[in-house]
């Protein structure tokens, strides 16, 4: 931004505009893994320290926003999983002290990185990037200073239930977040109004605005839903819900589950809707 | 995880990255990569028994925000094909 205002002819500032937040245009995978400072469904999150066996090099999405009762406190759901491999459920009337960073601490370490290489590169006279090494110094000096603490956990629940007589998985975590830090129920993605021709993301999405969809209210899952998500490592991605599929067999479930299941095509260029680590589970 | 109404509906528990697999009794579909959902009412039911409290989902007054584009009424499902 300093580099494009530099090339313009001027004499002084007028009016300065500031945006707080997140400026950029759709919710591409890159942009929900950096600092927002209030983050939105489907941001990067991961434990900030290594304690009570949480793993800070684990990274997972930000689920929604939720009240209990009425409490003004306001939390941030996840999956239990998102505090890495090693953790039993949290219990709520003795939760051990585990802080959520955003974003993630492998997320930032990436960023760091990669400006650090491009400041390499620039010393080197090898980068093609026209942004001034001052600015990037600067960027670089504020990614590490960063106050990304983000929330503490309160509850979590992750196993097998039984509901109606099958077998579900459950897995789920719930984050106490400080008012100034909360974004909103709003998930990114590029879907558009309905047209000629239209394909299955330029069908109608709303409410939205530019940026995605806000949400509006609860509904239950059925089989030919269309769905959109967005998460930090596939980004913002549309799929129907195809069946609940009963053989499912999670890593560390000792029984099969009955999962809703979207299964996305091999063959095509259509984007794959969830890889693994996007919010849970690997298996 | 939304559905076109804006309704929240699920979280991803996760999905394949490489190898994509076959679904037990769903062998026609050949080789498919799959994500599985946790429904957004369940895991609300879950945390609501832990609490004993009810659970409400957060949600911005839509009205107040300039440019929000409302829906039209074209969410039938048949509008899609």
């Amino acid at each position: 931004m300093v580099a494009e205002f530099d090339r313009l002819e001027r004499h002084s500032v007028c009016e300065l505009f500031c945006y707080e937040g997140d400026t950029r245009g759709y919710g591409i995978a890159d942009q929900l893994q950096t600092y927002q400072s209030r983050p939105n469904c489907g941001s990067s999150i991961g434990p900030e320290f290594a304690i009570h066996g949480a793993d800070p090099n684990t990274s997972s999405s930000l689920g929604f926003y939720l009240r209990l009762g009425d409490d003004d406190t306001i939390y941030a759901t996840s999956v239990h999983h998102a505090l890495g491999p090693n953790v039993n459920p949290i219990d709520v009337d003795s939760p051990p002290e585990i802080s959520i960073q955003h974003p993630s601490f492998p997320d930032v370490a990436s960023q760091i990185e990669q400006i650090e290489s491009e400041i390499d590169a620039a010393s080197n006279g090898e980068s093609d990037v026209l942004v001034p090494t001052k600015t990037l110094q600067k960027v670089l000096q504020e990614l590490k200073s960063l106050d990304n603490s983000f929330g503490v956990v309160v509850a979590s629940g992750y196993g097998v239930v039984q509901i109606d007589g099958r077998n579900v998985s459950e897995d789920w975590l719930l984050i106490e977040v400080p008012a100034h830090k909360t974004g909103v129920n709003h998930v990114r993605a590029i879907t558009f109004p309905p047209g000629p021709g239209r394909s299955f993301r330029e069908l109608e999405w709303t409410p939205r605005d530019t940026y995605g969809i806000y949400v509006n209210g609860l509904d239950d899952l059925t089989k030919g839903m269309w769905v959109c998500k967005a998460g930090r490592s596939t980004g913002d991605t549309v799929g129907r819900v195809q069946f609940a599929y009963s053989h499912c067999k999670l890593t560390g479930n000792a029984v099969e589950t009955r999962e809703w299941t979207i299964v996305s095509s091999v063959f095509g260029d259509k984007p794959i809707f969830a890889k693994k680590g996007i919010l849970g589970p690997q298996w | 995880m939304v559905n076109r109404v804006g309704d929240l509906v699920g979280i991803v528990l996760g999905g394949v990255s490489g190898k994509p697999i076959e679904l037990e009794g769903h062998e026609e579909l050949g080789p498919v990569y799959v994500t599985y959902i946790t429904s957004a009412p369940f895991l609300l039911q879950r945390i609501e028994r832990v609490f004993g409290r009810s659970v409400n989902v957060e949600q911005v007054d839509i009205a107040a925000i300039p440019g929000v584009i409302m829906g039209t009424g074209r969410h039938h499902e048949n509008d899609l094909d």
